[in-house]
């Protein structure tokens, strides 16, 4: 009897010790300890392809003068479709929302948030430019649209996985024309997601 | 005697801890205290790390590189300052140097030359940080760390823009991969 009472408290401490216990904590997000998997596009992957991205847009198409805007006035990029082709559902402002926060903040290029192909992102803004354009009779026009594609592909041998992840972005002008465009493609290898990268 | 054909067999990159423990059993074997039992255990452990390093996944494959011999392209290299911590990382990732140049409209951008100077593929992780004239940290919802691999006998260059145009300095950190 003490025995197996001895056993059960030793077995009960060993299990609600604090080594045990699942604790919830924060991580950078900048960090390599972020969770990661193989058949999911993390937040970390985002970061990356808008990075890479934006580092493309910088050097290929602002720093050389490429875009430009009407009347010397900064080119105004307006957000076209952003298709997402892989067999998850997120909101592609993971990836969007990034290139275009960091775009703004080189003071070169104009981003809007009511020239959307969908519904306008600050209806009150929108309502305020129809305002506007009623008073002056001009209306706002982009310079530049934004357009892309997340493809997945998938492949795997007998125990492991292996998932792609190709960002493509496409800058074209109001004809049509293409200014820049890049792909930017992410590589995961596994069996099972795992903590740190 | 064992500790000499691990050596042979595994070339150079035998762990320290157990050449230690290996060492040191065998010298007891030499002096005649060891017993069977034990010189039979150490030849299972050193047979299982020879095959468990000499399987596929630790197989050691290195890379063979050829370029022109005269480069027309002259890297501005930038005085760098290192600070190393993780000695077996700054083995598999030596820093060979770091050149810069500017875009047309006055970008920095920076590039870190690395150089594997082991046969063994090693994963690892980036990051580099950018600073304003002040001194002070540009933070950006872009900040990352970038998982990237080298192989043996590879030389590999990182080449990074500053997303914004007030960087001036820049600091990259290096880190061994978590994943197992």
């Amino acid at each position: 009897m003490n025995y197996k009472f001895c056993m059960t408290l030793a077995l009960a401490a060993a299990l609600f010790s604090p080594g045990c216990a699942t604790k919830t904590t924060y991580v950078d997000n900048d960090s390599s300890r972020l969770i990661a998997n193989v058949d999911e596009i993390n937040i970390q992957d985002f970061a990356r392809a808008a990075d890479e991205m934006v580092q493309s847009i910088i050097e290929d198409c602002i720093s050389t003068g490429d875009l430009e805007g009407v009347d010397g006035k900064k080119p105004i990029l307006a957000i076209s479709r952003i298709v997402n082709n892989t067999s998850m559902q997120f909101d592609t402002d993971l990836l969007i929302k990034r290139i275009r926060t960091a775009l703004l903040k080189t003071k070169k290029v104009q981003t809007t948030t009511t020239l959307n192909l969908a519904r306008s992102e600050d209806p009150l803004a929108e309502m305020a430019d129809a305002e506007e354009e009623i008073i002056t009779e001009e209306r706002m026009k982009h310079s530049y649209s934004l357009s892309g594609k997340i493809i997945e592909v998938t492949t795997r041998t007998r125990n492991l996985r292996q998932s792609s992840y190709e960002f493509q972005l496409t800058i074209s002008n109001r004809r049509g024309l293409v200014v820049w465009e890049d792909i930017k493609t992410i590589t995961k290898q596994g069996k099972k997601a795992s903590v740190g990268f | 005697m064992t500790l000499f054909m691990t050596r042979f067999i595994l070339g150079i990159e035998i762990p320290l801890c157990f050449t230690y423990t290996l060492g040191r059993k065998t010298g007891v074997f030499f002096e005649g205290v060891m017993k069977m039992k034990t010189l039979f255990s150490t030849m299972i452990v050193t047979a299982l790390l020879a095959a468990s390093l000499l399987s596929e996944g630790c197989a050691t494959k290195s890379m063979n590189t050829v370029q022109n011999a005269q480069t027309e392209g002259i890297p501005m290299m930038v005085m760098d300052q290192r600070i190393l911590t993780d000695p077996s990382l700054s083995r598999s990732v030596y820093i060979v140097g770091v050149n810069e140049a500017y875009t047309e409209d006055g970008y920095r951008k920076v590039q870190v030359q690395l150089y594997n100077r082991t046969r063994r593929m090693k994963a690892f992780t980036y990051r580099v940080e950018w600073y304003d004239k002040d001194g002070m940290l540009i933070g950006s919802p872009l900040d990352h760390r970038t998982p990237t691999q080298i192989e043996g006998g590879q030389r590999k260059s990182i080449p990074i823009l500053a997303t914004s145009p007030k960087a001036v300095d820049f600091r990259f950190t290096f880190m061994e991969s978590l994943a197992k």
